[in-house]
């Protein structure tokens, strides 16, 4: 397995879990 | 007939389970039941323990939210790791690689929001510890999450503690080990007696018929095995989808006799129905529980008879000529068109995504019917989340009915302001955002999604869309879905349609759970009333059409028009004038 590309994954599943997190503290801040 | 003792039979087993599961997360303590819960308190202790959380304390939505988000992520990577790794890691006889990163990313964001959309072929691509715990361990914690967020829910509708929602592992674990685990076990065995294969050993050996006709390069053929039938058993039980084989349940191994059959259907179907029928029972109202299973049974009919017309129907092309062959391409003859079709809008509706024909070769129309009941997708629903998506619909409602008779909206007693409905309207606009937008750039740069040309190609990438942001798996498995372009932007859509709708819901009923609610009087709107039913079908139906009607009409709908027969002629008379004049 290429370490790099595992990291790169992850980070992009992260993200993904943070953005949905941001979304929804960000409609409860705006609502 | 074999539709009607299939849902009957359904529905007889549904009820049972709903009271069932209603008592199991009555909590702190539930009811005792004679007892029923003490072998599953043992082993929820043990897990309480190794993972050293305290099942008694109460959480805010934000808790809830964080504890669902976090534990989805860590489930999320270490499946990842597992599939980038099957290649050196053990239990992997056959030998399978690793995946690619954008493959490993597409599949782990798949199994995690409880999708089960796959761009690979499993018995090719997986080893057995892939299958596993990269998989089937997903496939036990992700219907769970959605049956421990669904209850949130339901605890914040009836605002009996304002601010709490309850433990989110609580919830979670006691959906494993007092509901799908031991269905699992069950399922599992009925359909390892039905001859699906239940093995660690390695694939089998068989001898060409005729050993003269051997390829050169094939000089025996294998037949993959694996313990399938207990993978089999959770993916319909737990609305996941994704098949041990690519062909899912067409193939005879996965799906092998009528009983296998059957019994797969009802598996579909039962939990989420059970989801709907529970919030009864576990909230108390009773009328509502009835008034949402109406709603979801009235637009579960009309799919499916809807189906069944489109799918006996021949091919548009073949319409009309003097033998008109039946619609089998892409069918199993042993299941024909019937339970193929109504596999096929039972797997849409309820965001299971198990297939046991080709979605991919149904008429046009049929494929209308498959992609509105995965848009709707809360009739009934993924586990759990068909019963959130709902409550969503019942609060845009409750505003909309309250805007024509000129009152404030309120839903028990408690008023929505323009701060709740702000953000039921931004999550059901995510869905066209999040469907539309990555569709009109596959189709906009064909060279790079290579979705193909015609209507079918915008029928294909629609479907793919459509399928992932509903959590369902399905495919139209044309399209060539195997690049980098299509995992990423479905991994999007596959987290964002999950975590989103799942959340949002919560924040606005947690929040109206700390409203003082008023007492109802004769002008308050009343939720459970036949005419407020009437009014969430429109709304549902009217929202979607609203969004998508443009997308089915350039792709499926176009794709029926221009097969029809006159058309077919019309074009073959101008081909050969055409060539006459030339």
């Amino acid at each position: 397995m290429d370490v790099l590309m595992f990291v790169f994954a992850a980070a992009i599943l992260g993200a993904l879990f943070g953005a949905c997190g941001w979304l929804v503290a960000f409609m409860e801040r705006r609502a | 007939m074999e539709t009607a003792l299939i849902l009957g039979l359904t529905a007889l087993l549904a009820w049972p389970l709903a009271r069932y599961m209603a008592a199991a997360f009555a909590g702190p303590t539930p009811p005792r039941w004679g007892g029923l819960w003490r072998p599953f308190e043992v082993v929820e202790r043990l897990l309480y323990r190794g993972f050293g959380v305290n099942p008694e304390q109460q959480m805010s939505w934000a808790g809830y939210a964080r504890a669902v988000l976090w534990t989805n992520l860590t489930a999320g990577v270490f499946a990842l790791g597992v599939f980038m790794a099957q290649g050196w890691l053990p239990l992997n006889p056959d030998g399978v690689g690793g995946m690619s990163w954008d493959l490993a990313l597409h599949t782990a964001a798949s199994f995690v929001t409880n999708t089960n959309q796959q761009h690979y072929s499993g018995q090719a691509q997986l080893s057995y510890l892939s299958q596993m715990i990269g998989v089937t361990a997903l496939q036990f914690i992700t219907p769970a999450t959605g049956l421990a967020a669904m209850v949130a829910c339901l605890r914040a509708l009836v605002g009996a503690q304002p601010g709490v929602v309850g433990n989110f592992y609580q919830d979670a674990t006691r959906a494993v080990t007092r509901i799908l685990g031991p269905l699992a076990v069950v399922w599992a065995l009925a359909l390892a007696s039905q001859g699906v294969p239940a093995t660690f050993e390695g694939e089998q050996p068989v001898a060409w018929l005729d050993p003269a006709a051997a390829p050169a390069d094939t000089p025996q053929q294998v037949i993959p095995r694996g313990p399938v039938a207990p993978m089999v058993a959770i993916k319909q039980l737990g609305t996941n989808g994704g098949g041990w084989y690519g062909p899912n349940s067409a193939v005879p191994l996965e799906n092998p006799t009528p009983l296998s059959n059957l019994l797969q259907t009802l598996a579909i179907l039962l939990v989420p129905l059970a989801c709907a029928l529970m919030i009864g029972p576990f909230t108390g109202k009773r009328r509502l529980g009835w008034a949402v299973v109406g709603v979801m049974a009235a637009l579960s009919v009309a799919l499916i008879a809807t189906i069944y017309v489109t799918e006996y129907a021949p091919s548009p092309v073949m319409e009309g000529l003097a033998s008109a062959p039946r619609a089998l391409e892409g069918k199993e003859v042993r299941f024909g068109e019937g339970a193929s079709a109504l596999w096929g809008t039972l797997t849409t509706q309820t965001s299971n995504g198990s297939v046991n024909a080709m979605h991919d070769s149904m008429n046009p129309l049929s494929g209308v019917v498959l992609l509105m009941g995965m848009l709707i997708n809360s009739v009934w629903g993924g586990v759990g989340v068909g019963v959130i998506n709902h409550l969503l619909y019942l609060l845009l409602t409750v505003f909309l009915a309250g805007l024509m008779v000129g009152r404030t909206p309120e839903i028990g007693g408690r008023k929505l302001t323009t701060r709740e409905v702000q953000v039921v309207c931004a999550v059901i606009l995510l869905q066209p955002l999040l469907i539309l937008g990555p569709l009109a750039v596959a189709l906009a740069y064909p060279g790079v999604s290579e979705v193909g040309e015609g209507f079918h190609a915008v029928s294909r990438a629609l479907y793919e869309y459509t399928s992932a942001f509903a959590n369902n798996g399905s495919g139209f498995e044309g399209l060539a879905d195997g690049n980098v372009f299509w995992n990423v932007t479905c991994a999007v859509c596959l987290i964002m349609g999950r975590y989103v709708p799942m959340i949002a819901p919560l924040v606005i009923l947690a929040r109206l759970s700390v409203k003082r609610a008023a007492a109802p009087t004769s002008a308050t709107l009343r939720v459970e009333s036949p005419v407020f039913g009437l009014a969430t079908v429109s709304v549902i139906v009217i929202v979607q059409l609203l969004s998508f009607l443009p997308v089915l009409v350039m792709g499926p709908m176009a794709e029926h028009w221009v097969s029809a027969p006159q058309v077919v002629a019309g074009a073959r008379d101008a081909a050969s004038a055409a060539g006459g004049e030339r």
